[in-house]
């Protein structure tokens, strides 16, 4: 188990979204989190990534419980969020952003080694590497979100609905990514409004649903719940079935 | 090196040799008298720009960082006994320290304060200091003004030594700017400009940065007061702490291209003569109304400055001609298609 939360109550301003959130993350899983709006899926990650402090319950990674860690603690330790809106600094060159994923980094020359590898494994980055990230498309904005990661060496990566307000086309393009990144052996957590997509490419999926974990388990028995679509989608997946 | 690399060094080191002959080539006091105000302009608005071009933290309070130089230098010479000449430059590196030490809290408190709230508080800085220097008057000596040491120099001879102190000083700031925009320090300060927040999620320790951007202007703004007060022998609160040095930073760093090396330092180059000029030439407030005029031109058509907007316009019209010198088909081939044709 990389993560475990254990009964989690969280929000914002005093509100609870989270009431008594459970879920484990299993090293090297691609888990997605399903549901309607307001299920507080997002929320999952801002307490995980440290934004949001729980009231009460407990995040453990890797065995060590990091309630009350700051945000560059956690990312320190590997756990690193792609946000859902953009996060790119869009004045800044595509080189510049991706530089700046290993602002923590103190060793200079790793963080070259660590820039050549991303530009390696990323052609966009080396491609677009001078030209401002204010001017790529949002796919490819994503994309560069995603190598910005790899300059951390993440041990678990946190991706908040990466299809959000993409293209089919993009839409193909970012998940055959996060397939990629999960084949590579690193373990993701996905929030993702698609939820046939989502579980599709998960191995492990959760529904939530009012602040409450209500259904977990692989991926596939998940999505084929005979349940889930009368219960958050409206019928969607059980008239694609 | 690279071509342009080469290129650029190659003009840098040109306009380095012509500033140094300035005075060999134009042996006039007036027009040394100028090239003096505009240098140290240069570094004032240089300094400027590492906090407010740079973070993005407009600032419109660091010309009480200037008096804050003018005061401790005449006020250390005195305390120190400092002996007027040559080493007496070496107190710009004192009172450069002062204002260091003094940006710290006021730095630390104006920068919990993001954007019209960050720039009020500088403002109310500027008229803190000033208010001070008017009440301060076993310090200060008040209104009255207080006199730096007379520099032994006469005659002709007299600009020079403040002549290549400014100039240095310029250069200086000038260098420094361009190794923190190349650097990781740089590049943090520009992610801040960008937008704070994300910087701070990417683990960016944006508090400690900006403080550190807001002290390094507040020391070479006060190093250039303290070489204004040097030069001018005599200093009195509303000249020392003018708002209208905080709107002549601001203005040549906007108007040559905030956030930039050399934006400030073509808007100091601009801006300075000019107002010098129509200060002797009117002999009224024509220079406040230029000021204010040109203020309004930059920010409705070159919002980002000459510098950026001339170099980029340079580098599309030269993409221009590179693509079209790639579509247009050899002269041959275009007769060989027009052959085919009418066939």
């Amino acid at each position: 188990m990389v993560l475990t939360l254990k009964d989690i109550y969280a929000g914002y301003g005093g509100a609870d979204i989270l009431r008594g959130v459970s879920l484990t993350v299993e090293q090297g899983s691609l888990t997605c989190i399903v549901g309607p709006n307001g299920a507080g899926k997002s929320t999952v990650l801002r307490t995980i990534s440290g934004v949001i402090r729980p009231r009460r319950g407990l995040v453990q990674f890797g065995g060590v419980t990091i309630n009350g860690f700051s945000p560059r603690r956690i990312l320190e330790m590997g756990i690193l969020q792609v946000p859902q809106e953009r996060s790119l600094f869009p004045q800044l060159t595509v080189q510049e952003n991706v530089r700046l994923g290993g602002f923590i980094l103190k060793d200079t020359r790793l963080v070259e080694r660590r820039l050549g590898a991303v530009m390696e494994r990323f052609p966009l980055v080396k491609e677009r590497a001078k030209e401002l990230a204010g001017s790529l498309s949002g796919g490819q904005q994503k994309l560069v979100e995603f190598a910005r990661c790899f300059m951390l060496d993440p041990k678990l990566i946190l991706l908040d609905e990466p299809s959000m307000g993409l293209d089919p086309q993009t839409f193909k393009q970012v998940f055959a990514m996060v397939r990629e990144i999960h084949a590579e052996g690193v373990t993701v957590l996905m929030v993702e409004q698609n939820t046939k997509s989502g579980l599709e490419i998960a191995t492990h999926g959760v529904v939530m649903e009012g602040g409450m974990v209500r259904l977990d388990g692989p991926s596939q028995d998940v999505l084929h719940h005979p349940r889930i679509g009368q219960l958050f989608l409206g019928g969607t997946l059980t008239m694609a079935k | 090196m690279t071509r342009r690399q080469a290129y650029n060094a190659a003009a840098l080191g040109a306009a380095l040799l012509l500033a140094a002959l300035f005075p060999v080539l134009v042996p006039n006091g007036a027009f040394e008298t100028v090239a003096i105000f505009t240098l140290i302009y240069i570094a004032m608005a240089s300094a400027w720009n590492i906090l407010g071009g740079y973070t993005g933290y407009v600032s419109l309070g660091h010309a009480a960082f200037f008096g804050v130089g003018a005061y401790a230098f005449t006020i250390l010479c005195k305390a120190w006994n400092v002996p007027a000449g040559w080493v007496t430059f070496l107190m710009l590196l004192a009172a450069g320290a002062v204002a260091g030490i003094l940006a710290i809290p006021f730095g630390w408190i104006a920068l919990r304060a993001r954007r019209h709230t960050f720039v009020v508080i500088t403002i109310a800085y500027l008229f803190i200091f000033q208010l001070l220097a008017y009440n301060l008057t076993n310090l200060t000596n008040g209104s009255a003004g207080i006199g730096a040491p007379i520099p032994p120099w006469m005659g002709s001879s007299f600009n020079i030594p403040f002549f290549y102190v400014a100039l240095a000083l310029a250069v200086a700031v000038i260098v420094l700017s361009a190794l923190i925009r190349r650097s990781r320090f740089g590049l943090s300060l520009l992610a801040i400009r960008d937008d704070e927040d994300r910087a701070l999620g990417l683990g960016i320790p944006t508090g400690r940065l900006k403080l550190t951007a807001f002290v390094i202007a507040a020391i070479f703004i006060a190093m250039a007061g303290a070489l204004y007060a040097y030069y001018v022998t005599f200093i009195y609160p509303q000249y020392a702490m003018n708002p209208l040095d905080d709107l002549s930073m601001a203005l040549m760093a906007f108007l040559g291209g905030v956030g930039t090396v050399a934006g400030p330092v073509i808007g100091a180059l601009i801006v300075e003569p000019s107002q010098q000029y129509f200060t002797i030439a009117f002999q009224s407030g024509l220079n406040l109304i230029t000021y204010g005029g040109l203020f309004l031109v930059v920010i409705l058509f070159i919002p980002r400055g000459l510098w950026p907007t001339i170099r980029d316009a340079l580098k599309a019209r030269a993409e221009r001609v590179r693509a079209q010198s790639a579509v247009e088909p050899p002269a041959e081939a275009t007769r060989l298609s027009a052959k085919g044709g009418s066939s």
